[in-house]
């Protein structure tokens, strides 16, 4: 059995950018993944398409983007492609514009609630190839073992498990609502081929025998979705030797480079030249596709004599904005937080006045070492909770690398 | 610093004060009741300082009433001893000198130098106590105090620290604010998050609504689709009665035509007129057949002119090269035998003129010429016995002989003329000349002859023999050989020696023996040789002539002769080859008569070739005829084929013989032409006939009738118009909600509008991280200046504390400050009290003035310690004090003023009078 398996698509989900042209362009490149995930499976001429959930966000989807959605399905039952949906906790079955509210083709089959079903996928001649184990969210948070449910298969030919479900061992797993969690050990042992995840956004094997999979999102969201991502193609034809590759199919990169030596930047363009060289850098080994399109944030720290244009909401836009041109981005944002001032930043520490007692403060707080007194939680406007370790916690995040500014403040040459 | 001279010109109610000349001291006390301008003086003193503010003469207050300008001057002695004058005046607008020395600097509304480590503030609440004042601090000037006194201590390049946490805290409160107070840029973000919120309902909404539409408009597409159904029916009912009956009658018409012209397959490539194509054909045939036999009859002639051409004739025309050869031969015979009978005239008439010319010149008689010769050349037609030697007389060299005849003919002549001259003398000499009469011979070698006469005779052999029909060699040979020998027999001809004369022969005798010896072998006549002369010669040459015609035409009848006889050997030789064939031609002839077999032999070959060109042009004809048969033959076969198949054909397809198949085919095919002639018709009648056709089809195929009810007709064209209604607005419905859904779709979606909204979010975070972290470094830099303070405040504190002591008499020694404190930030202790206490209230006033005087006093010596020291100025500082606390003060007072200028301002003239006598100088004001 050949399939192509993909999982969080989030159809018609939000997407952050400087521009409304940018967030249109950032929605279209997840149809357009979607689309090329399509044209995959065709070519490659697989039996079947796995989704493992959040194809959609369900209280979202657009009658422009239902119709996409039907129109590829409908494609791909014109190549005699099977389509095993199995819904997440965005797209759950019991929501009222939900996958089970749509008018799909025939091929497409919906695992929509709690109950497994069982699917025969056939080749392009009618003979089974083998079959998928679908189990379903029927609400949006759903918090029970899913993976239980699903019945231990037998038979001679490839099972595959299909399910949107949080592994707790996974590789970014904290950054995801613990829906449907499971466990790495029993889906180990559950008996099937391969298990075809959703859920978590970072792309990453968990086991080698059965393959167990998270293909990550298919098109990325923000920053924190960097690196390549797309499905993975799937062949069991051989049970003992499944031959499992990526396909990226995202044609909107994110990604962040950060730029430190800038205390021999004088000018703007030799900070966009900084930048270039640094972001041509980061590019070596992995320059993407000939069609990719990057969003790309720029962070530049330390020591630069531009610091206080780079202090200016208006530059940095600017400065983003060239960037865009130069670096042939799609979007560009620059954060520039961490740049202060070049000063000897060791002997402004060793001073005996506020000064040095500031920054000496700063990094003991920065450290954990110290905490500031007096931090009320109803005082700070992005206060995470009232718990204290939390505000600490945030505290620090927020001081961290502030040095700079307090000396630039402090200081009456270098505050002016 | 000392102010040691004041000089008001106009400055609010001082209008030209003026200290005096005497110069002020470090303590100065001014008296003067209420209002009498103690406040004011402070107030020129501070703006000498700092100069005027406001700096606007229309908001100052200080400029008196009915002047245009306020101002005056003030002289102070600095630490070092120098002296500076401030000069400030206000007018439109302020300005101000200082002079040092000899030099002077503008200074406009700026400070001097040497109070800026004072700000104008600063100087004005702390180094001017009031008593309002002095029983407190307020918490701005306090900080800034601290500031100015702690902060910045050992680090002059430092901006305040609690200037920098304003600025932060300022700067977040103005993103942010817990009490949601003024403006805040996350308020504005968070209310267009909100709005955001509203436009996604509405997005939502649209959402559901394009939904509505696009569903409405299928169910508007399908009742769309349900009336054109309809009126589709209604219109192939009438279309059938208004438009398909008659194309429907003219097809069926078309239809039973080509039924009755049946399989049109076998009616393909049949002419139209096929009883007259067959006609044509056969008659065609008929005609071919008789050319081909017309041309069989013209080819009999051609054919007996080849016939005519037989072996015989060929053989004959074979032969003809050696025939013709033989013609030309007879031909030349005949002329050669005609020049034979010529020659032998001439023969005998030239014989007998040479036997004449020898009779004449020889001694011997000559034959007559009738007679021939016994034998050899020289002696035809003379007689032998009188033949005298022609090859000796055709020897001699004429030219020769003429020369030496001439020659000894003026020899003779002269030797005439010498004898005739000597005649006398020589008779002797007569006796010793040439002999007359002497025989003319001449001794010759027999021997040196011989071979000359052998090559003549072997090249006259050699031409005979050539002549006779030999070889042309030899007769070339011969004639060579001849001349050879003929030159070589001239020129060894004996010559007389001259031994042989005798040496007293004249020279006539010897050119007469000459003469002699060149006759040898011809016996001249004595008379043609006494003397030689001319008639020798002549004579000798007309011989010579005679001998060589001879010669050459007895030569030329032996070659006549011999040709003849070739002729009758070829003659023999052509009848033995061709005797057959010319055996009819040669009938009547006479035997080896080549002359009549010559002519013979031409006639027939004469006859032959015209037999071969009659032959030649006829198998041209003949040939022509062939062609032109052949064609003509071969046109009949096809023809003819033609016709078989035509029948075969006709035969096949009808069943019955072509006689009569061919009428029933030619109605068939009449059938086929009549129905394309009216599907023709129908196609120019009708040019949309396909639609129509088609619309008879599909009627057909629904079943209908092909009846005509007129009834029905009109209801069904009653119902096509309201179909026609229903349908234009069903489709403008439709366009309409596809237009609305189109409109709709090009909104905003909800993904659109929740991206903006969590792009706001994001930005809202950002912000709230901004502000947060302004927030934070604000208390921190809070913390970090306490946290300094409280390291190095003390020393403040210790002084206040002296002065503390001083001023309370001991009482209290201890000033502190309790940061930790949200109230009163300073405590006191004394040796009384167990544990600091609160300075305020309950404490009493007296204490708390002591307690801020003692503050101030240490704050004033903090400021400016290592500066230029400024005054301080009292106003009723110790008025509500008992006489002890007083007393205190005015010590302390008096203390200070040894180390900075004091001014002390007070309307109580028992306490200027104390001053006074604690060495201060008294200024009065009055009213």
């Amino acid at each position: 059995m050949r399939f192509l398996h993909i999982a969080d698509a989030h159809l018609d989900t939000s997407f952050t950018g400087r521009s409304e042209a940018v967030r249109a362009q950032l929605r279209e490149a997840s149809r357009q993944a979607f689309r090329r995930a399509v044209d995959v499976a065709i070519r490659e001429e697989v039996h079947a398409v796995l989704i493992a959930g959040d194809l959609f966000d369900s209280d979202r989807l657009s009658f422009q983007t239902e119709r996409f959605l039907l129109d590829q399905a409908g494609r791909l039952g014109d190549h005699g492609i099977a389509v095993v949906y199995a819904t997440g906790n965005h797209d759950p079955g019991s929501s009222r514009e939900g996958p089970r509210k749509l008018p799909w083709p025939q091929n497409v089959r919906v695992a929509a609630d709690a109950t497994p079903r069982r699917f025969l996928i056939p080749d392009h001649e009618g003979k089974t190839v083998g079959h998928v184990t679908a189990v379903g969210h029927a609400d949006a948070e759903v918090t029970t073992d899913l993976s239980r449910t699903l019945p231990r298969p037998s038979g001679d030919l490839p099972e595959v498990a299909l399910l949107h479900s949080q592994v707790r061992s996974s590789l970014g797993a904290d950054a995801h609502g613990p829906y449907a969690p499971s466990d790495l050990t029993f889906l180990r042992h559950a008996g099937f081929d391969y298990w075809a995840l959703g859920h978590v956004h970072v792309r990453q094997q968990l086991s080698d025998d059965p393959p167990i999979w998270y293909p990550g999102s298919l098109q990325g969201k923000s920053y924190a979705d960097s690196g390549e991502r797309g499905g993975l193609l799937v062949d069991l034809s051989h049970r003992g030797a499944p031959a499992i590759s990526f396909r990226s199919l995202a044609p909107v990169r994110w990604d962040t480079v950060e730029v430190d030596r800038l205390d021999g930047v004088e000018s703007l363009d030799e900070l966009e030249r900084a930048v270039q060289m640094a972001w041509s850098a980061r590019r070596d080994g992995d320059p993407g596709g000939p069609a990719t399109e990057w969003m790309i944030r720029v962070v530049l720290r330390g020591p630069c004599p531009l610091w206080s244009e780079l202090r200016s909401g208006e530059e940095l836009e600017m400065l983003g904005d060239e960037l865009t041109e130069i670096l042939g981005a799609l979007d560009v944002s620059v954060l520039a937080d961490g740049v202060h001032p070049v000063f000897p930043l060791e002997e402004h520490r060793a001073r005996t006045d506020v000064l040095g007692e500031a920054l000496r403060l700063v990094d003991a707080v920065s450290r954990g070492e110290q905490a500031l007194a007096g931090i009320d939680a109803a005082e700070l406007a992005g206060a995470p909770s009232d718990d204290e370790r939390a505000l600490a916690a945030y505290t620090r995040r927020l001081l961290s690398g502030t040095e700079g500014e307090i000396a630039a403040r402090l200081l009456e040459d270098e505050g002016s | 610093m000392k102010i040691e001279h004041i000089r008001v010109h106009g400055f609010g109610r001082l209008t030209d004060f003026d200290t005096g000349p005497k110069t002020l001291g470090r303590l100065v006390v001014v008296l003067g009741p209420n209002e009498a301008g103690k406040s004011t003086l402070f107030s020129f003193l501070t703006t000498a300082l700092y100069g005027f503010s406001p700096a606007s003469r229309e908001l100052s207050p200080y400029v008196p009433w009915g002047a245009d300008e306020a101002g005056g001057e003030v002289v102070i002695r600095l630490r070092d001893g120098s002296c500076a004058s401030v000069f400030r005046r206000l007018r439109s607008s302020p300005s101000g000198t200082l002079s040092v020395g000899e030099a002077t600097q503008e200074l406009r509304n700026r400070p001097v130098r040497w109070v800026e480590h004072v700000p104008r503030t600063v100087f004005r609440q702390v180094f001017a106590i009031t008593l309002a004042e002095l029983a407190g601090l307020d918490e701005d000037t306090w900080g800034s105090i601290q500031d100015r006194v702690l902060g910045s201590m050992g680090a002059s390049d430092l901006r305040s620290a609690r200037a920098v946490a304003d600025e932060l805290e300022k700067e977040a409160g103005e993103i942010w604010r817990p009490n949601r107070r003024g403006n805040q840029r996350l308020r504005d973000l968070q209310s267009r998050t909100r709005a955001l919120r509203s436009r996604r309902s509405e997005a939502v909404e649209r959402d559901r609504e394009i939904r509505g539409l696009v569903e409405e408009r299928e169910n508007v597409h399908l009742q769309l689709q349900d009336a054109r159904a309809d009126r589709h029916r209604d219109k192939l009912a009438v279309d059938r009665v208004q438009e398909l009956i008659p194309v429907k009658r003219q097809l069926q018409r078309i239809e039973e035509l080509k039924e009755e012209a049946g399989d049109e397959i076998e009616l393909q490539g049949l002419p139209g007129d096929l009883v007259e194509h067959r006609r044509r054909l056969a008659e065609r045939c008929r005609r071919l057949a008789g050319d081909v036999d017309e041309l069989d009859a013209e080819l009999a002639g051609p054919r007996a002119a080849l016939e005519r051409y037989d072996e015989a004739s060929r053989k004959l025309l074979e032969h003809e090269v050696a025939i013709s050869s033989f013609l030309s031969r007879a031909e030349h015979a005949k002329a050669d035998q005609e020049r034979v009978g010529v020659l032998e005239a001439d023969l005998r008439e030239w014989t007998a003129g040479l036997s004449s010319a020898l009779r004449q010149l020889t001694t011997s008689d000559a034959a007559t010429g009738e007679a021939e010769p016994a034998g050899g050349e020289e002696g035809h037609g003379i007689q032998a016995d009188h033949l005298p030697d022609l090859a000796a007389v055709s020897a001699v060299s004429v030219d020769l002989l003429r020369d030496r005849v001439q020659r000894l003919t003026r020899v003779r002549e002269e030797e005439v003329r010498e004898r005739a001259a000597a005649d006398g003398r020589s008779e002797a000499a007569g006796r010793h000349g040439f002999p007359r009469g002497q025989p003319w011979s001449a001794p010759g070698r027999p021997g040196s002859m011989t071979p000359v006469l052998t090559l003549v005779g072997l090249g006259a052999g050699l031409l005979i023999w050539g002549l006779l029909g030999g070889p042309m060699l030899a007769t070339a040979g011969g004639a060579a050989c001849l001349a050879v020998g003929v030159t070589l027999a001239l020129t060894r001809r004996p010559r007389p020696t001259p031994a042989a004369v005798p040496p007293s022969r004249s020279r006539s005798e010897e050119l007469r023996e000459e003469v002699a010896a060149m006759l040898t072998g011809v016996p001249v006549r004595r008379e043609f040789l006494e003397p030689p002369g001319d008639a020798l010669v002549s004579q000798l040459e007309r011989v010579q002539e005679l001998i060589r015609a001879r010669r050459q035409a007895r030569g030329e009848v032996e070659l006549c002769r011999k040709r003849l006889a070739g002729l009758q050997s070829a003659m023999q030789e052509l009848v033995r080859e061709l005797g057959d064939e010319l055996s009819a031609s040669l009938d009547g002839v006479t035997a080896n008569d080549p002359f009549q077999t010559a002519a013979a032999v031409g006639g027939a070959l004469e006859d032959a070739e015209t037999r071969r060109g009659d032959a030649q042009a006829a198998r041209r004809e003949a040939d022509r005829l062939g062609r032109s048969r052949e064609a003509t033959a071969s046109e009949l076969r096809e023809a003819e084929e033609e016709l078989a198949a035509l029948d075969a054909r006709i035969a096949d397809v009808t069943g019955h013989p072509a006689e009569r198949g061919v009428h029933i085919l030619q109605s068939r095919l009449e059938a086929m032409a009549r129905a394309r002639r009216l599907e023709e018709e129908l196609e120019h009648a009708y040019p949309d006939l396909a639609d129509r056709m088609a619309r008879i089809r599909s009627a057909e195929e629904e079943g209908a009738t092909w009846t005509v009810d007129e009834e029905d007709l009109a209801r069904r064209k009653r119902r096509i118009e309201e179909l026609d209604e229903t349908i234009e607005a069903l489709a403008a419905r439709g366009e309409a909600l596809e237009r609305d859904a189109l409109h709709l779709r090009e909104q905003e979606t909800v993904d659109a509008v929740d991206s903006a909204v969590e792009s706001l979010r994001e930005e809202e975070d950002q912000l709230k991280r901004e502000r947060d972290r302004k927030w934070l470094l604000a208390k921190l830099v809070r913390e970090a200046d306490r946290r300094f303070r409280e390291e190095h405040q003390p020393d403040l504190l210790r002084r206040a504390s002296e002065y503390l002591e001083r001023l309370t008499g001991g009482r209290y020694d201890r000033l502190m400050v309790d940061e930790e404190s949200d109230g009163d930030l300073f405590q006191l202790m004394g040796p009384q009290l167990p544990t600091p206490v609160p300075l305020a209230r309950p404490i009493s006033t007296g204490t708390l003035e002591q307690a801020y005087l003692g503050l101030r006093l240490a704050i004033v010596d903090h400021l400016d310690q290592s500066e230029e020291r400024l005054p301080l100025f009292m106003d009723e500082a110790f008025v509500n004090w008992d006489d002890r606390r007083r007393e205190k003060g005015l010590e302390v007072l008096s203390e200070v003023s040894r180390s900075r200028q004091v001014f002390a301002f007070t309307c109580h003239p028992e306490m200027a009078e104390d001053l006074a006598r604690r060495g201060a100088c008294v200024l009065r004001l009055g009213r």
